[in-house]
């Protein structure tokens, strides 16, 4: 492992400096990040714009690392908060070479931005680029310090997602719940907030795809409350509620689970990318009320915020999710199966798309 | 067994989480110390009705001895009051006689401003000794002391006139109030409304206002020199008052009532996260000075203070609750807002236009984003253009409905001279929010085309046909560039070279692969984005010919050696290519400098 420089260390070693010296113009453009940070949950395209705008003034400033510092942000903003990965694509890979390059290589944010590489591809077509996501992933496995640092989280969280992609529930389990302690086991309270409650969130998919519904309720639980400590954590809030409702349904507790969904739903109402951060627990708690069109919905909604943003991955899971709903439904037709077709047709491995939708033909 | 068992309390570690941790800011000590003295005042007008009272609170600094005084003519406190209420957490005299008063007189209930009877144990946020030297206008005087732990002492005092004096020997922490300023600002912002007077260390005017401005005979003045006082904002662009607001619940209206200002600063700095807050009174009494979500998101170029005795303040009442009354206020805010944002686009543009101009960061930011907003703004906030600030309708009807912008900072002049050429102006989008904004705008209205000439140069071109220029051309070739006849103006410029979309990435890319420089896995992607999403023959960048330039037509068509031709067209590349400012590194530049001096050389 080598020695990995923190990623704030630099940031508020440079700020501290700067207040000393009571230089103005840098000191504001170090506090572009937080007021941009605010914009996350609510207007995370309004959140770029001020990260560019940091970018910009570093530049203007002749601040080179804070420009890659801003860069980092930026692209971390296109893909956590905006989810848009083919915005993301190009400025990932002009990303990893400018901090490829000798001046930029010992940069704190080298490893995020090559993650941020990882989870784009991931994020594109995770059976496709199997091989090189696997050798990415034990690179940067290498790099990363095993202690409870952002960067061991954020990684650990892609490399469950890219589990969780491929279908390796038993190890995408295993990841998150390694991860999960290592966020308890921090000293610091925002890494054990955030991280723990992205832990949670995660869980709760991969609980639910392994049966496992005590543990779902328990992980909602769990996230709710980490999620309740921090102003801001609506996004994971909202899904708390909605997997209490799937849980809730499941059990019978018809109106536990209703005032749960609703209350889900008010925290999503103020939300960008609200089609998406639950969609699943929204579709499934549909589904278990046999409410099938309402669920189609959702997954409609879901794949009409997706489509436009390279997530190829996720809208042929989605097509797939729809033929399996409008067949429990019994409305399926040759147009529903042929559109799933088309969407496994623009992967590297069709087959494995096919071979689900096949089963489901057959079912 | 079942046992039950009654819940204890340990006084000593209560008093010091109420005291130390209920508030935020030792300030709020002062504005509670402030209150329980405004409302000693209220009842004793209310109880003793006498014409010639005059409630007074006057606060008193002893610098040497560290010690704070509030000193009132209020009711004051006898024996049994002090046993029933000052030394009973939670309970308090106000609540009781707002309570008796609702009934028997509602508008005195309403002057009364305190509600949960923990106040005065702010008194030990500021202070490691606290004395109380009361006297009721039925009893003795007395004198009351607590070192904050759970005993106290009551003795006879020694005050002579009817009223309270609360003496705090300060902790080292809350001496920043013995500056005279400091104090004077703290009550100004927590008591300016109270209608008390409040006098400072013997001050003879009045340190607070004693009513707010949207209450003074000309409104419109008292609120320009209160947003000047309280904001320090001197020449705000616009003030919009704030009325009782109807509230619409399907099977009936209620009526919240509401008074208060928002005014619009001249311009954000470049944060935005100064404004977009509200300060909010409750009564009169400061709660809390920048709540921020009772306005819009998007008006962060906004500020203002607000009254209203419908909202429920939190227990050290720093906050108010996030109930349906706070939702409705909320909703009468946004809808008095943009109402008085629209009327003042309609009716007062040029005020309008200097708060989008002072403002469009965050107004272009949220306008992207909020489809209201953006219904709000979208025709009449003015964006950078080639030919100065300019409206979307007023831009269109020059463009002919198309937008043409551009996003890079620097090395656009070259799409601004070629859209020129074709009359149009350009967009300047490289600035914060206006890509996403021309986009919306797009998007709403479908009949407005949109050009982003970073990429799409062409655009602004006329193809030409390449037999007619085939002798230019290949001159071109052989020089090692890849030409295209084109006709665009202005007609003085003879050539322009451009490059693709992220083509400086794509070498760069090319390069790092060359040296090994990425990691393992990571080669192999960055190889297959290079092949999939780059078109590389493209990558030498393209040089468009003008036909319609006079000096172009003349290399055509007269007749000169070829080494001549082959000069002057070097020139012309080499210029194009130097004034394109893309893909060029010092040793580049240097190299093509070099290149298009001995062209020229050649020519003299």
């Amino acid at each position: 492992m080598s020695n990995e420089p923190d990623c704030w260390e630099e940031f508020n070693r440079k700020v501290a400096l700067w207040q000393e010296e009571d230089d103005l113009d840098r000191l504001q453009m170090a506090d572009l990040y937080y007021e941009a940070f605010e914009f996350r949950e609510t207007n995370p395209e309004l959140k770029y714009e001020m990260l560019t705008r940091g970018r910009n003034e570093a530049q203007r400033l002749n601040e080179p690392l804070f420009v890659l510092f801003f860069d980092d942000e930026r692209l971390s903003t296109l893909t956590s908060d905006l989810h848009d990965f083919a915005r993301a694509m190009p400025l990932a890979m002009e990303l990893m070479v400018r901090f490829s390059k000798p001046a930029a290589a010992v940069h704190p944010r080298r490893v995020s931005v090559l993650t941020n590489v990882l989870y784009t591809y991931l994020q594109v077509d995770p059976i496709g680029y199997r091989d090189e996501l696997e050798r990415g992933f034990a690179y940067l496995d290498s790099q990363i310090s095993q202690e409870p640092v952002s960067n061991r989280f954020v990684l650990n969280y892609r490399r469950i997602e890219y589990l969780a992609e491929t279908e390796r529930w038993n190890d995408a389990y295993e990841l998150a719940h390694r991860s999960l302690d290592l966020s308890d086991r921090s000293n610091n309270r925002n890494i054990s907030s955030w991280h723990g409650a992205w832990s949670t969130y995660i869980l709760c998919r991969i609980c639910y795809a392994r049966g496992r519904l005590d543990e779902v309720a328990d992980h909602a639980e769990d996230m709710a409350t980490r999620s309740e400590k921090r102003d801001n954590f609506n996004r994971t809030l909202s899904s708390a509620w909605m997997w209490r409702a799937v849980t809730q349904r499941a059990w019978g507790d018809e109106q536990s689970a209703s005032r749960s969904f609703h209350r889900g739903l008010r925290i999503l109402k103020h939300l960008d990318s609200r089609d998406e951060i639950c969609a699943r627990p929204m579709a499934i708690y549909y589904e278990l009320g046999n409410d099938f069109g309402a669920a189609v919905g959702v997954l409609e909604r879901e794949l009409a915020a997706v489509a436009p943003k390279g997530m190829l991955h996720r809208c042929c899971q989605l097509e797939i999710e729809r033929c399996r709903l409008l067949s429990r439904a019994g409305s399926i037709t040759a147009d529903d199966f042929d559109r799933a077709r088309q969407a496994a047709g623009k992967m590297r491995v069709p087959v494995w798309y096919l071979d689900q939708l096949a089963k489901i033909k057959a079912s | 067994m079942t046992t039950r068992g009654q819940f204890k309390l340990h006084l000593p570690g209560l008093l010091k989480i109420l005291a130390e941790h209920l508030y935020s800011s030792q300030r709020i000590g002062v504005r509670e110390l402030i209150q329980n003295s405004h409302d000693s005042c209220v009842r004793r007008a209310v109880e003793q009705p006498d014409d010639s009272y005059h409630p007074r609170i006057d606060i008193q600094i002893d610098e040497d001895a560290r010690i704070l005084r509030f000193v009132d003519n209020g009711s004051g406190l006898t024996e049994e009051e002090i046993h029933h209420y000052l030394t009973v957490i939670g309970r308090g005299y106000t609540r009781e006689l707002r309570k008796k008063l609702s009934v028997e007189d509602p508008s005195k209930s309403q002057q009364l401003v305190g509600q949960f009877g923990i106040g005065f144990l702010s008194a030990f946020l500021l202070a490691t000794e606290v004395t109380v030297e009361t006297r009721s206008s039925s009893g003795p005087a007395l004198r009351w002391f607590s070192a904050g732990d759970e005993e106290f002492e009551l003795s006879p005092g020694s005050r002579l006139e009817t009223g309270t004096t609360v003496e705090l020997r300060l902790k080292s922490s809350a001496y920043f109030l013995l500056r005279e300023q400091r104090l004077l600002d703290t009550v100004r912002e927590f008591a300016d409304f109270l209608p008390i007077e409040i006098h400072v260390q013997g001050m003879e005017g009045r340190a607070n206002l004693g009513s707010p401005p949207w209450d003074e005979p000309d409104e419109q003045a008292a609120c320009r020199n209160y947003v000047k006082r309280r904001f320090g904002e001197a020449d705000p662009l616009v003030i919009l008052p704030l009325t009782d607001g109807v509230v619409d619940l399907g099977h009936d209206t209620i009526t919240i009532p509401l008074r208060g200002l928002l005014f619009v600063p001249a311009q954000s700095v470049v944060s935005v996260k100064e404004y977009g807050t509200v300060a909010v009174s409750i009564r009169g009494m400061a709660i809390c000075d920048s709540d921020k979500d009772l306005l819009p998101p998007w008006a962060r170029f906004v500020r203002g203070v607000i009254d209203c005795p419908a909202l429920q303040p939190t227990a050290s009442r720093e906050a108010v609750h996030q109930d349906d009354t706070f939702e409705a206020v909320r909703q009468i805010i946004v809808e008095q807002l943009s109402d008085g944002l629209r009327r003042l686009a309609r009716w007062n543009p040029a005020i309008w236009r200097k708060i989008a101009h002072g403002h469009d960061d965050v107004i272009l930011g949220w306008a992207a984003k909020d489809s209201d907003f953006f219904r709000m703004v979208a025709d009449s906030v003015p964006l950078r253009s080639s030919r100065g600030r300019i409206t979307l309708p007023e831009y269109l009807r020059l463009s002919g409905n198309i937008i043409y912008y551009t996003t890079r900072e620097l090395g656009s002049l070259q799409e601004k001279i070629l859209a020129e050429g074709r009359d149009v102006p350009v967009i300047d989008a490289s600035w914060f929010g206006v890509a996403s904004f021309i986009r919306r705008y797009t998007e709403y209205y479908s009949e407005v085309g949109l050009v982003q000439l970073d990429d799409d140069l062409e655009t602004l071109m006329h193809s030409a046909p390449a037999e007619d220029f085939h002798e230019l051309i290949q001159l071109c070739e052989e020089l090692g560039f890849t030409a295209v006849a084109s006709s665009f103006g202005p007609i003085d410029l003879p050539a322009v070279m451009t490059y693709p979309s992220g083509a400086e990435s794509a070498r760069d890319a090319k390069s790092a692969l060359e040296q090994g420089l990425l990691p393992e896995g990571f080669s192999t992607l960055m190889q297959d984005f290079l092949d999939t999403h780059v078109d590389q023959s493209k990558f030498e960048g393209t040089l468009y010919i003008n036909v319609a330039c006079p000096l172009i037509q003349r290399l055509t068509s007269a007749e000169l050696p070829i080494a001549r031709k082959q000069a002057a067209l070097s020139t012309i590349a080499y210029f194009a290519k130097l004034f394109c400012g893309r893909m060029l590194d010092a040793s580049l530049a240097t190299n093509d400098l070099g290149v298009w001096c001995r062209s020229l050389e050649k020519l003299i």
